[in-house]
């Protein structure tokens, strides 16, 4: 599973300022959200492979995202072109079932835009350090305890992840073989690792409970930061940059329509 | 009876092991020692299938761990993970020690005569229907080590059996498996704690780098002063005291307080005879 | 003014049945500490030393619940009343956990937290962050993630993050026993940095016998709730029947020094290697003596 979710580095995605990078996930699920089409999509969810690729993140990084959401996104797929009627011309009539382009591209927009979404939020941790996250948070207005829960349950969950693979291998030494079972008893057989992690899972918390306290959580009201976001010059062009792509492509979609039909670009 | 040959295995990025060649014999109680990364885990986890070598062999009592999966070697290989936590998940302790043997396919009957078996070995007798997450560390260390033997296999890993546990609940612990040795069974101790290593071990193989470093009886391992000073290991308090007092003639290799105490007192009784 | 003043502190966990109760988990306890005294806590598994440490800064009874009777005073604040998070301007704490205890994404941050908390300026923020740093000699490793150290490096950080709010008194439960042999080297190798650097006061829950003999100028015993000695090194680890009985080990030389007193009918008192060879050799040299 993936080590850690902020991934030290010094590329252009990681200097820029944690707020800009919150407007340009905004502005990119604005623009996800708003298109339709299926060609507009796959190119977004390239881009994004590009960017995360020229920020640093390697490889098997992108391809472990990949393996976390591919199951869903086909899923998706298939079950959005079985259960929704497609207009135009069908490729394949049988009973309820009608398939057409138009249909297939359909379902396409809807799993592809699942990885689009999972992209943007994965660029944005990836490149964003516990502290500006909760920073940027705080200067949106989220009370700071809000804040480094969200840090902090984010900063656990390779260490859930950690411990689950522990917790399996533990319970496979007792004879646990979970290689022989079909796919429903397996899932029962996972009921004792899932007891034992949880189990953990309490522990840590409570020890960890423990630690804020003995590290004066709450001793002020006014907690002070030892570093601050500071907005350069650049920061600047990229969030102008990215409200006025956002909102010419958004007046494009919603004013001329480009972008709004599965497999035409225009109208 | 354990072979591994010319055993190699990478975790992503990073070498773990680079070329074991090892056997261990049954009936014999060996520790494998060396720093927090130098690959005894990795190791160790290759003799019970949950690892399985990208290139060499791994041979468990006659099984090729590549071919074996990991609950059938769990029927003669029992790993003590380090963590009884990551194990302990029943209503109560007799549960606990009865999953094993459940998982073996033993019969009602088996499975009931074991647990009782492995609840008087470990003595746990009294904690027989409290639920194990509730017990204290020491208590739960137990439960763990009693639900691997009720499994009875032939070879025991104990993967730092005794990090955390006070000096008297380590011994207690390591004095059952030494009888468990005398009954035939092979054990495998991980371990940082050199006292316990020199008391109990009869082998004791060195790790560095996923390599093999030393090989020897206890005795002949922590006269390497410049092997364990290189690995960061210090011998026990006793032999360290005896290598000083080497030139007086007390015998370098003493390995126990009770040794060393033996060896004094004949020293000074001859010193005594021959002032006298 | 003593740094820790503890009169009959008795306490028991909540129990796990609403119609059952917990044993105490620690009974009896009178304990003074001075400030600038190192006193190290020794027992079995079980015998209260985690529960005695988490009562001098508060988390028992505030966080734990349970029952608590006597008084604990530390610093003359009273550790029921104060919070736990006003007690941790003066109190320092190290668990013995260290993935449970560091949860910032770099080294850099988990030491300013507590400093951040208590509402500091970032300049003194970041004074003390560095002095932290060099003591611990963590400089290398400032923006390191806490889950690419070692764990002697993971245990010197979360040193380093109890250092930075300066306590007055530190207090360290077991923080080595997860550690393998150079771990352990390392932060004892630290904390003696720290009592060169600062007269603090420090209570240190530990197995290690040999670090004990050498750092503490006290030795608490707890067995089953309660302190069956409370004496310097020299005295405490001359009592090996005592200590076997409340199962902790003391250096392997004391065992010598006992089985030599017992068999020769001597009064040899070493505890530390350094003088187990002087007088071992003096003894051999000297045969009647």
């Amino acid at each position: 599973m993936l080590a850690s979710l902020y991934i030290p580095a010094d590329s252009w995605l990681h200097r820029m300022d944690a707020r800009v990078k919150m407007l340009l996930v905004t502005c990119g699920l604005a623009l996800v959200f708003s298109t339709g089409n299926v060609w507009v999509m796959i190119t977004i969810v390239i881009t994004e492979q590009a960017v995360l690729l020229s920020a640093g993140v390697s490889g098997s990084r992108v391809r472990g995202v990949w393996q976390v959401i591919w199951v869903t996104v086909a899923l998706v797929f298939v079950l959005w072109v079985l259960c929704y009627p497609s207009e135009g011309p069908a490729l394949l009539s049988w009973w309820r079932l009608h398939i057409s382009w138009a249909g297939l591209a359909r379902g396409a927009v809807v799993a592809v835009r699942l990885a689009a979404v999972a992209f943007l939020l994965f660029a944005w941790l990836f490149t964003t350090s516990e502290t500006n996250l909760i920073l940027s948070l705080q200067w949106l207005g989220l009370p700071y305890t809000w804040c480094l829960t969200l840090a902090m349950g984010l900063r656990y969950v390779p260490t859930m992840g950690e411990l689950f693979r522990m917790t399996e291998e533990a319970q496979q030494a007792r004879g646990l073989d979970l290689s022989r079972l079909g796919p429903l008893a397996r899932a029962r057989a996972y009921a004792p690792i899932t007891v034992a992690m949880l189990i953990s899972a309490l522990r840590t918390a409570t020890n960890l409970a423990h630690a804020l306290d003995a590290r004066a959580l709450g001793a002020t009201t006014h907690r002070t930061s030892l570093q601050r976001l500071q907005i350069r010059p650049a920061d600047v062009l990229w969030a102008a940059g990215a409200l006025t792509v956002t909102a010419v492509l958004l007046v494009l979609r919603f004013g001329l329509g480009w972008g709004a039909a599965p497999i035409r670009l225009r109208g | 009876m354990v072979e591994v040959r010319g055993a190699h295995y990478r975790y992503p990025g990073v070498p773990a092991l680079n070329g074991i060649d090892v056997d261990l014999n049954e009936g014999e109680f060996c520790a494998l020692v060396g720093q927090n990364g130098s690959g005894k885990t990795t190791l160790a986890k290759h003799l019970n299938g949950l690892l399985k070598p990208d290139a060499g062999s791994v041979t468990v009592f006659g099984h090729d761990t590549r071919r074996a999966s990991v609950g059938e070697l769990a029927r003669e290989v029992g790993y003590v993970f380090q963590n009884p936590d990551h194990q302990i998940f029943s209503a109560n302790v007799r549960n606990e020690l009865a999953f094993g043997p459940r998982n073996l396919g033993l019969s009602n009957g088996d499975v009931r005569a074991r647990t009782d078996e492995a609840l008087c070995a470990f003595g746990l007798e009294a904690y027989a229907d409290l639920p194990p997450a509730t017990l204290g560390f020491g208590l739960r260390r137990l439960v763990s080590v009693a639900a691997v033997y009720a499994m009875r296999p032939r070879l025991f890993v104990l993967d730092e059996p005794t990090a955390e546990l006070d000096w008297r609940s380590a011994h207690d612990l390591l004095d059952r498996f030494r009888a468990l040795h005398e009954q035939g069974h092979t054990v495998l101790l991980i371990s940082h704690d050199m006292e316990l290593v020199a008391e109990y071990a009869q082998r004791v193989l060195l790790m560095r780098d996923g390599r093999i470093v030393a090989d020897a009886p206890p005795a002949t391992f922590f006269s390497q002063r410049e092997l364990l000073a290189d690995a960061h290991l210090t011998p026990p308090q006793v032999m360290r005291l005896a290598q000083r007092l080497g030139d007086t003639g007390i015998p370098t290799e003493t390995l126990t307080v009770d040794a060393f105490v033996a060896t004094y007192l004949a020293l000074l009784k001859q010193r005594r005879h021959n002032a006298g | 003014m003593l740094a820790i003043e503890i009169c009959d502190l008795a306490y028991r966990y909540p129990a796990w049945r609403h119609d059952g109760q917990a044993p105490y988990a620690l009974h009896d306890i009178n304990l003074s500490v001075e400030a600038g005294e190192f006193v190290a806590l020794m027992g079995h598994t079980g015998a209260g030393k985690s529960t005695l440490c988490m009562a001098i800064n508060g988390l028992v009874p505030q966080a734990t619940g349970g029952a608590i009777h006597g008084s604990v005073r530390v610093l003359g604040q009273d550790v029921r009343r104060v919070p736990v998070a006003q007690l941790a301007r003066q109190v320092g704490f190290v668990f013995q956990d260290p993935e449970s205890q560091l949860f910032s994404s770099t080294v850099v941050q988990e030491i300013a937290f507590g400093p951040e908390n208590l509402g500091l300026p970032a300049a003194e923020i970041k004074t003390r962050v560095d002095w932290a740093l060099e003591l611990m000699d963590l400089v290398g490793l400032r923006d390191r993630g806490p889950t690419q150290l070692s764990g002697g490096e993971k245990q010197r950080v979360a040193l380093a993050a109890a250092l930075a709010m300066q306590p007055e008194v530190l207090v360290l439960d077991e923080p080595t026993s997860g550690l393998d042999p150079r771990g352990t080297a390392e932060v004892f190798a630290a904390l003696e940095r720290i009592r060169a650097e600062r007269e603090m006061t420090v209570i240190l829950a530990t197995q290690e016998a040999e670090q004990v003999a050498q750092f503490a100028q006290r030795v608490v015993v707890l067995s089953e709730g309660a302190i069956v000695l409370d004496a310097p090194p020299a005295q405490a680890f001359a009592q090996t029947n005592l200590l076997e009985q409340a199962g902790v080990a003391p250096p392997q030389v004391s065992l010598v020094a006992a089985a030599l007193n017992a068999q020769l009918g001597l009064e040899l008192s070493f505890y530390q290697i350094d003088a187990a060879e002087r007088a071992l050799r003096a003894l051999l040299a000297d045969p009647r003596g």
